[in-house]
């Protein structure tokens, strides 16, 4: 279970203020902004990326923001990251990129890893792509990519940061699909930050609404959808 | 009152933590250079083997302007044979570690920090970070260690093409004639010369590296960013090779 308590960032003015709210195991939770409310912020927080000016963030009881290094890194072992930009190094093959968490931390042989991989790559409809550099990839497939990099070591945790901003309809659709499917299959705890309400719709079980800063809504899809508030009808107007 | 030079002065200190920072990641992972043989290989390859034509151009020239004006100083004052000595000297204790050094520093550390700042940009290195990879371990510590072990060598080609150069348009303009300039040469020959000029080199690739490094990790967001993460790796490792070699030349000719 991860619990975000009283987490407040500020740069130049304040980004994030009094953000509270529990992620609970095998929950699939969509935090739902604008762009430039501090979703992309509070997701590097809670992975140690950044430091909260106040606040903590805890993964089943263990408090994050102060521990040391080493202790991060361990942390960092149990978790998936998909960047928003897909972040596959340039200089690195598919297979390399999705292989390097395994080859880092694991002390495993080449066939095993090349196992896991294979298998990463298969569950993302990337098979016979893995020697191909990111550079000739597609954003889709770089993004798919970038998922199967994240979920190689068989995290606890996968957060993905705006999975479908910059994807057309179609790619979208099955970055989507693809995500509820792993989801399912695997019951990761996951966290996605998106302004997507078509893919929160399609995924989330519970809504985090961030609103000017602070937490404005918590609950279910159906409940997001009954609120008469103009702000938050506008996500699922069109 | 305000203290007029107190930007400057935050950006000095600002600068020496970085240095500071990077130093101690580099030498913390150095216990890591088995991990990571096959990219220290790739990099010695990428720093030293492509920088290889551009140094022996360089010092080819290098060395005939040298030996033109060092001619043009001293031929009425004292005997030709002194040309060649004057020549070899300066191109093992100078002119071969400086100007190698200045050359890569321009190919390398501007590569490194736009790399590196491309890979801030589209967030590669929180990517590292998140995988519990450090940045410094994997892709600093390589590009360093690889910098030091091959700047010596670079070093060794330049002051080489350079005497043989010089030799060469010596005889060729008619200052000295091949016998003349080498015997010159070898006469105040000190091995002291050759290794003090090499250990100053390997200061130069520790520079140029490190001066990559810190300019392309503390690259901010955008192109802009890494143009002048690029432009601020050329100055400072340019700056800091002529401050190293001033302190290193006291410290092993004065």
């Amino acid at each position: 279970m991860i619990k975000v308590v009283k987490v407040y960032k500020k740069f130049s003015d304040w980004v994030l203020e009094d953000i509270n709210f529990e992620v609970s195991d095998n929950e699939f939770v969509i935090i739902l902004g604008k762009s430039g409310v501090g979703k992309s912020v509070l997701f590097k927080i809670m992975v140690g990326l950044l430091k909260p000016e106040r606040g903590s963030v805890f993964y089943n009881g263990l408090e994050i923001t102060n521990l040391n290094e080493k202790a991060l890194i361990e942390l960092r072992k149990k978790i998936g990251f998909v960047f928003q930009g897909s972040a596959l190094f340039d200089s690195m093959t598919l297979f390399e990129n999705v292989a390097l968490p395994l080859r880092e931390h694991f002390r495993l042989t080449k066939k095993e890893i090349e196992y896991k991989v294979l298998r990463a790559l298969e569950s993302v409809d990337l098979r016979g792509f893995e020697n191909l550099y990111p550079s000739e990839l597609s954003g889709g497939m770089k993004k798919r990519g970038a998922i199967a990099r994240a979920i190689v070591h068989d995290p606890d945790y996968i957060f993905y940061d705006e999975p479908t901003t910059g994807l057309d309809p179609e790619t979208a659709d099955r970055i989507t699909k693809l995500i509820k499917k792993l989801w399912e299959q695997r019951k990761i705890t996951s966290l996605a930050v998106t302004h997507d309400f078509i893919f929160s719709r399609a995924v989330a079980t519970k809504i985090i609404w961030l609103y000017n800063k602070k937490v404005r809504f918590i609950g279910t899809i159906e409940e997001f959808q009954k609120l008469e508030d103009k702000e938050a009808k506008a996500y699922f107007i069109d | 009152m305000v203290f007029p030079f107190k930007g400057f002065f935050l950006s000095f200190l600002e600068l020496l933590s970085e240095i500071s920072y990077t130093t101690i990641n580099f030498f913390t992972s150095l216990r890591f250079v088995k991990k990571y043989f096959r990219e220290i290989v790739y990099e010695i390859y990428e720093i030293g083997y492509n920088s290889l034509l551009l140094v022996i151009f360089t010092s080819c020239f290098v060395g005939m302007v040298a030996t033109i004006q060092t001619a043009y100083q001293v031929r009425d004052y004292v005997p030709v044979i002194y040309i060649g000595s004057g020549v070899a000297k300066a191109v093992m204790i100078e002119l071969g570690p400086v100007i190698t050094g200045l050359v890569v520093a321009g190919r390398i550390s501007s590569g490194i920090a736009a790399e590196l700042g491309t890979m801030v940009v589209t967030e590669q290195i929180d990517a590292l970070n998140v995988m519990g990879i450090n940045p410094y371990r994997f892709l600093i510590m390589p590009r360093m260690l690889a910098g030091v072990i091959v700047l010596p060598l670079l070093t060794t080609v330049s002051v080489a093409v350079a005497i043989f150069s010089g030799m060469f348009i010596a005889n060729f303009s008619g200052v000295a004639n091949y016998f003349e300039f080498s015997t010159g040469a070898k006469m105040f020959f000190l091995p002291k010369d050759l290794f003090g000029g090499l250990l100053k080199s390997t200061f130069f690739g520790y520079a140029l590296t490190l001066s990559g490094a810190i300019s392309g990790l503390s690259s901010e967001r955008g192109a802009e960013g890494v143009g002048k993460a690029t432009t601020k790796a050329v100055v400072l490792s340019s700056i800091m090779i002529l401050v190293l070699d001033y302190i290193l030349g006291v410290l092993i000719f004065g």
